[in-house]
């Protein structure tokens, strides 16, 4: 269990903090869509219990890309951004036209580089904002069942508690037919320090 | 412009791609192509390349260790950081190991072609 | 889902006597181990999230079915409490995967936990 109890105060302040985070990353993607409009649901902090995280994305038995990065540095979190897979093909049209969408190592690369630059945009607004330096590790992908990629990524990051802060936000693209939601799981250490940062303990 | 030698290093096929695409449009030379650190540190005293794009978010070997090392072999080294963190620590650390300027993902073509000409020409 | 079908979550585990189905899904790096004993028709099904709890502070209470050492024990108590017995339980493993290469230097969490939960 956490060293203290989250209460909604906090969870309210990491929701305002995910909301400027994911707004940048969203604006990069925008850019790199070609100033595509994109739509972004107001993300979502929850304590969630263990048991019940790997269906946070809905459905978690539907197949998923799913790009993994792990930020470290003054706090540690674990970024997710998870796709299905029509979405990461139209992702991967629009970025290199002309081919159809399939996962080789270029459409691959696509999704990976995309979830760099998701995560780098994020971290960007988180260290301005906090002051906090986190450095990103290299984009990992999985394509697989939505729930055993949460569970793999909990499990390999030690996010055990019984109860799990999750950061969920959904985007939408307005014309290439993409949809994507991030998930952001940070580590309990890491929200202490943000929380003593944002005066709540 | 013409013909100046260009080492692209990233670890994403995609953005490799992206930059070499750019800078063979806008007449220069693709010298080489690196995947992580070690590879642009490498390939760097090999091909001796007039600028070398460095990501800094790599395996093996992050950007900012190879800027350091290339930078001790050659420290008339013409490097430009494409990365997308910004974080302002890490554009006074890339700065001060020697990069000659920091590019942040994602970016426009213009923003790349001006920031090598600035640099090499 | 049918009466008779119970469903597994992560870090959980159940059993079930004479008839009826026990279900988990996605287990990734996860291991689900099934026990089976066919003569007093006692099944039991854990999913399992890592190898060894170790890091857990014992002198708090903690959901035993999180890891390999403690939910297998506990899951062969709960079907002995049904009338399974040790010599009759047959084991399926499954799960266990690499999804993502990460770069690590010793062996896999999935890995770790088929090691841990070595069964005959």
């Amino acid at each position: 269990m956490h060293a203290f109890k989250i209460d909604d105060n906090m969870l309210d302040a990491l929701k305002e903090l995910a909301n400027i985070g994911i707004g940048n990353a969203v604006t990069s993607l925008s850019q790199l869509l070609g100033e595509e409009k994109i739509n972004m649901v107001i993300p979502v902090a929850t304590l969630v219990p263990l048991q019940d995280a790997p269906e946070s994305l809905g459905e978690e038995e539907i197949p998923v890309a799913g790009v993994y990065i792990k930020a470290a540095g003054d706090v540690d979190l674990t970024v997710l951004f998870v796709l299905s897979l029509d979405s990461a093909a139209n992702l991967i049209t629009n970025l290199i036209p002309g081919t159809k969408g399939g996962l080789d190592q270029m459409g691959i690369s696509v999704l990976i580089e995309v979830g760099n630059i998701l995560t780098g945009s994020y971290l960007n607004a988180v260290s301005l904002m906090t002051g906090l330096n986190l450095l990103p590790s290299p984009p990992q992908i999985a394509v697989d069942m939505s729930g055993a990629i949460i569970s793999t990524v909990m499990a390999e990051n030690q996010l055990i508690d019984d109860e799990v802060v999750l950061l969920r936000t959904t985007i939408r693209t307005m014309e290439s037919r993409i949809d994507g939601n991030i998930l952001i799981l940070p580590d309990g250490g890491a929200l202490e320090k943000i929380f003593s940062i944002l005066g709540l303990r | 412009m013409l013909g100046k030698r260009i080492l692209i290093t990233d670890d994403t096929a995609f953005m490799r791609m992206t930059l070499r695409n750019i800078l063979v449009k806008n007449g220069y030379e693709i010298a080489g192509e690196a995947e992580d650190g070690v590879q642009a540190v490498e390939q760097y005293m090999i091909i001796k390349p007039d600028l070398v794009t460095m990501d800094i978010t790599m395996p093996n070997m992050d950007g900012i260790t190879a800027i350091k090392k290339i930078m001790e072999k050659d420290p008339d080294a013409k490097i430009v950081v494409v990365s997308a963190m910004g974080q302002k620590a890490l554009v006074i650390e890339a700065l001060n190991s020697g990069a000659k300027d920091f590019i942040v993902k994602p970016f426009q073509p213009d923003r790349i072609v001006e920031a090598l000409q600035k640099v090499i020409g | 889902m049918e009466d008779n079908t119970i469903k597994v979550k992560i870090a959980d585990l159940a059993v079930k006597k004479n008839e009826g189905v026990i279900v988990t899904v996605g287990l990734g790096s996860c291991v689900g181990i099934a026990l089976y004993d066919s003569v007093n028709k006692v099944g039991g099904l854990a999913h399992i999230l890592l190898a060894d709890s170790k890091l857990q502070n014992k002198n708090e209470s903690f959901n035993k079915a999180k890891f390999a050492d403690t939910a297998i024990p506990l899951l062969i108590g709960k079907m002995e409490s049904l009338g399974a017995e040790r010599k009759n339980l047959r084991a399926k493993i499954a799960g266990g995967s690499q999804l993502f290469n990460f770069q690590k230097k010793g062996i896999s969490i999935g890995e770790k936990i088929l090691l841990q939960s070595s069964v005959s």
